[in-house]
């Protein structure tokens, strides 16, 4: 799982990359996008990737996933969205703001 | 677990959100309300962050998010809080469209978050709602900051990632005890977070200011020198938490290097161009503070601090005298002597604590004089410049109380030294629970 895990992010990470490189206009707000999707599927991997565990430790000591990574990719994911419609924002504001 | 720590965040967050309701007319006294608010709880909050590992807000143990209120952090704080008052009263008094209060207490919020910030995570998020202030405080045009930006906060998150699957913790004093234990085999990938992180910062500290400041002044120009101020905190903790574990030493050639760059380009800049010699002289302080705490002794990080507390405001000083309403010129005289490091002003002791903190690498101390000599030519070719706009009554009023308190700064010196050196002891000392 992890060798498709690790794929997938260096894929989307490559394809935001190139975008982002276009420089200007929504290709750079879609590699702006996809890169933070990379950035947080890595977050995520970072607990470890097992299936069917309980999210939080109980009183026995079974093995449990780590809360904390879901905690941060939450998080980081509403940054992430709130950053790029302030991007989307302030794209618009420049296109009107030349007269076109 | 002290709620007080939150205060130097909570103020400024509380009022921003006041000054965006509707009806605005009190905006700006609130705005500036606020970052007073916010500037006597960092000086009050001080004595006691000084105490033992400095007050700390963990609601979540070990694991949670942290806020701590330490020397260091509150310092700074504090000085940002007074860059923030000083340009958002400048901009209601001398600026037609002065910066909005709401955006410039939203960023300082961020900016003291990441100040205090106990934790790698915190210091994400909060260094991110500050460059969301400050991207609506900025009129981006061409898309080169947003993607260095995209770039900084793209790395800070693998770091935290890589971090985090290492030691299991993004705290940092958790962190500093970790780093020691990691085994072996994961010690690359340590190693690599480690990298990453400092990488991200010093981008945000170096980079994004070199490629934001294009020409051009006044009170956004100001405010925009909070973000990097709070980027080279956030390195000065980094640094103290990978000290134990000797990863600090391997990534301080990379941190001297671009701090050297920093200052070479910030000091040529000003020369080149006069019209970007504020910018210049910006990027001239924020470098040599990078450069300074390079070398990661206590004396480093002491001398660190002393240098950003009153080059930071000198810097702020030099960017509202370059904005409209054209207040005195005379003024800038002050600012020039505290960033070039000259007598009588604060700056000389400032640049004296920071080439003791280097004597023993010739190479910066070289690096720093000829920096600082491009740096004084530049700053007296933009003196001699006439100004475009035409002068504005009671526009000196706040530059020349900036300038009061550097001057208040230098005679207050001794006391500040000591301050700062004990700061930088509890940072050696780390902030465990």
């Amino acid at each position: 799982m992890e060798f498709y895990m690790a794929s997938v992010i260096g894929l989307l990470a490559a394809v935001g990359l190139r975008l982002v490189c276009e420089g200007r206009g929504l290709p750079l707000l879609l590699g702006a996008g996809l890169l933070s999707q990379a950035g947080v599927l890595l977050l995520f991997a970072s607990g470890q990737l097992v299936r069917n565990l309980p999210p939080v430790i109980g009183k026995e000591a079974l093995p449990a996933a780590d809360p904390l990574p879901q905690a941060l990719a939450l998080v980081a994911m509403v940054t992430g969205l709130a950053l790029t419609l302030l991007a989307a924002g302030l794209a618009l504001r420049a296109r009107r703001g030349r007269g076109r | 677990m002290s709620l007080a720590a939150l205060l130097p965040v909570a103020i400024p967050a509380l009022a921003g959100a006041l000054a965006l309701l509707p009806g605005g007319a009190g905006a700006g006294r609130l705005g500036l309300a606020g970052a007073a608010a916010t500037l006597a709880a960092a000086l009050a909050l001080l004595p006691a962050g000084l105490a033992g590992p400095g007050l700390a807000f963990r609601p979540g143990g070990a694991f949670g998010i942290a806020l701590l209120a330490d020397g260091a952090g509150l310092f700074l704080a504090a000085v940002a809080a007074a860059v923030a008052l000083a340009a958002l009263a400048q901009g209601t008094r001398a600026e037609a469209a002065p910066p909005p209060a709401a955006l410039a207490l939203l960023l300082l919020a961020g900016v003291n978050g990441a100040l205090l910030a106990g934790d790698l995570f915190s210091l994400f998020v909060l260094s991110e709602l500050a460059l969301i202030a400050a991207a609506g405080l900025m009129a981006w045009r061409g898309g080169g900051p947003v993607a260095a930006h995209l770039a900084g906060a793209l790395l800070a998150l693998a770091a935290i990632a890589t971090l985090q699957a290492v030691t299991g913790t993004l705290d940092l004093a958790e962190l500093a005890r970790r780093a020691g234990q990691v085994p072996a085999e994961d010690a690359a990938y340590l190693r690599l977070g480690a990298a990453l992180m400092a990488l991200a910062l010093a981008a945000r500290a170096l980079l994004l200011p070199a490629l934001a400041w294009r020409g051009g002044g006044g009170a956004p120009a100001a405010l925009l020198l909070l973000p990097p101020l709070a980027a080279v905190g956030a390195l000065l903790r980094l640094a103290a938490a990978l000290h134990p574990s000797g990863l600090a030493a391997l990534l301080a050639p990379g941190l001297a290097a671009a701090g050297g760059a920093a200052l070479l380009a910030g000091g040529l800049a000003g020369w080149a161009r006069p019209r970007r010699a504020a910018a210049g002289a910006a990027l001239f302080s924020l470098g040599l503070g990078v450069l300074t705490l390079s070398f990661g002794t206590p004396a480093a990080v002491a001398a660190t601090l002393f240098h950003l507390g009153q080059a930071v405001p000198a810097a702020a000083l030099l960017f509202l005298l370059a904005g409209p309403g054209r207040p005195p010129a005379w003024l800038a005289l002050g600012a020039a002597l505290t960033l070039a490091g000259l007598p009588p002003l604060s700056g000389f002791p400032a640049r004296i604590l920071a080439m003791q903190a280097m004597a023993e690498a010739p190479w910066a101390l070289a690096l720093v004089l000829a920096a600082t000599l491009a740096l004084i030519a530049g700053l007296a070719r933009a003196a001699s410049r006439p100004g475009a706009d035409a002068p504005r009554r009671g526009a000196g009023a706040v530059p020349a109380a900036l300038l009061a308190g550097l001057a208040a700064f230098t005679l207050a010196a001794g006391p500040i030294e000591r301050l700062c050196a004990r700061a930088a002891a509890q940072l050696a000392a780390g902030g465990a629970p």
